[in-house]
């Protein structure tokens, strides 16, 4: 460890004079509340800052809740469908095979069978789909036990 | 400034540290009257100018109302608070080295001035001929009576750097004070 002794005895002379020679400066007049001006200026910037960033985080939060629970595109809107949708598109339409009607127009198909049961479109959300997911793995589980409940009855027999 | 006050000055600054922490800005202005000469006296040993001095202290106290917790949790109130006023005022000194301020002035403040034997002025003019970082730590060690340990704290060196910065600088400041020395000895 250094020693504070070591410069005492050898600079004694020109510290103390120095120390004696200590000035303190003459502070400009408006320092003090040029300071306390820009500390309200500093803390007021700081609080809208914050009240900015929280603004941003509800404004954030509500887009991601709108985007989970709203439904997934216009598409699933039937109403908003047809008001939407440019003439071109309402015009070739067609039967398939299970008496559906759909357009094809420009290699887009539109099923028509899927906007007329509004009741299962108009809910269709991400977390609808996940909510679903989840239970067509249910199901799938379920199907496989009986499946396999069957298969040692039959064995059995 | 007597020696109680001296003594007393570093628990003053905690007294009004706490106090800021806990009562926040309304305590902010009794802590500037306690430190602001003596801060803007040790940030002119950097930026050489008391007008920037003056700014670097505002910016620093900018800085502790905004923080006020790190002050007054600080060990030594004193040398952090210093330490602030020391970053703001190296920050100052850098913005205007970029702004090709140093050259003319570094040239003025290193060309022999005539020997002017009004000590105050030759003790400043001394101090600003050394390097900033010498002279730093002659102001902390002799006009604000800290500790190797405490002055170490200010700069974020060791101990012993600050030792050998005084040590150089005192040397410089032999030969440069000797008009003063010579002066003081015929009285």
């Amino acid at each position: 460890m250094f020693n504070e002794e070591i410069f005492r005895e050898e600079e004694m002379f020109r510290e103390e004079d120095l120390a004696r020679l200590a000035e303190l400066p003459t502070l400009s007049p408006e320092l003090r509340v040029r300071m306390l001006a820009a500390v309200t200026e500093a803390r007021q910037r700081r609080s809208q800052g914050r009240r900015v960033l929280a603004s941003l985080l509800v404004l954030s939060a509500a887009m991601v809740w709108g985007a989970w629970t709203g439904p997934l595109s216009i598409m699933s809107n039937p109403s908003a469908m047809t008001s939407v949708a440019p003439v071109s598109l309402r015009g070739t339409t067609a039967q398939d095979s299970s008496g559906s009607a759909f357009s094809i127009v420009h290699g887009v198909s539109i099923v028509h069978g899927a906007f007329t049961d509004s009741s299962s479109t108009t809910t269709y959300s991400r977390s609808d789909r996940l909510v679903s997911a989840m239970g067509d793995d249910w199901l799938m589980v379920d199907a496989e036990l009986k499946s396999r409940e069957e298969f040692t009855r039959r064995v059995q027999m | 400034m007597n020696a109680f006050e001296e003594t007393h000055f570093p628990a003053r600054v905690r007294n009004c540290a706490a106090a800021l922490a806990r009562d926040g800005v309304s305590a902010l202005a009794e802590l500037f009257d306690l430190v602001a000469s003596r801060s803007v006296r040790y940030a002119q040993a950097l930026t050489r100018h008391q007008q920037d001095a003056e700014d670097a202290l505002q910016a620093a106290f900018v800085r502790v109302a905004l923080y006020p917790r790190g002050l007054a949790e600080a060990e030594y109130p004193w040398a952090y608070l210093l330490r602030i006023v020391r970053n703001e005022a190296l920050k100052i000194v850098q913005k205007k080295q970029s702004d090709d301020w140093r050259p003319e002035h570094a040239q003025s403040c290193a060309e022999d001035s005539p020997i002017d034997f009004d000590a105050r002025t030759l003790v400043h003019r001394s101090l600003e001929k050394l390097p900033a970082s010498q002279s730093e730590v002659v102001v902390l060690k002799i006009w604000e009576g800290m500790t190797f340990a405490e002055i170490a704290a200010v700069l974020g060196e060791s101990p012993n750097t600050a030792a050998s910065r005084y040590r150089y600088a005192l040397q410089k400041l032999t030969q440069y004070l000797q008009p003063l020395a010579d002066e003081v000895r015929s009285d």
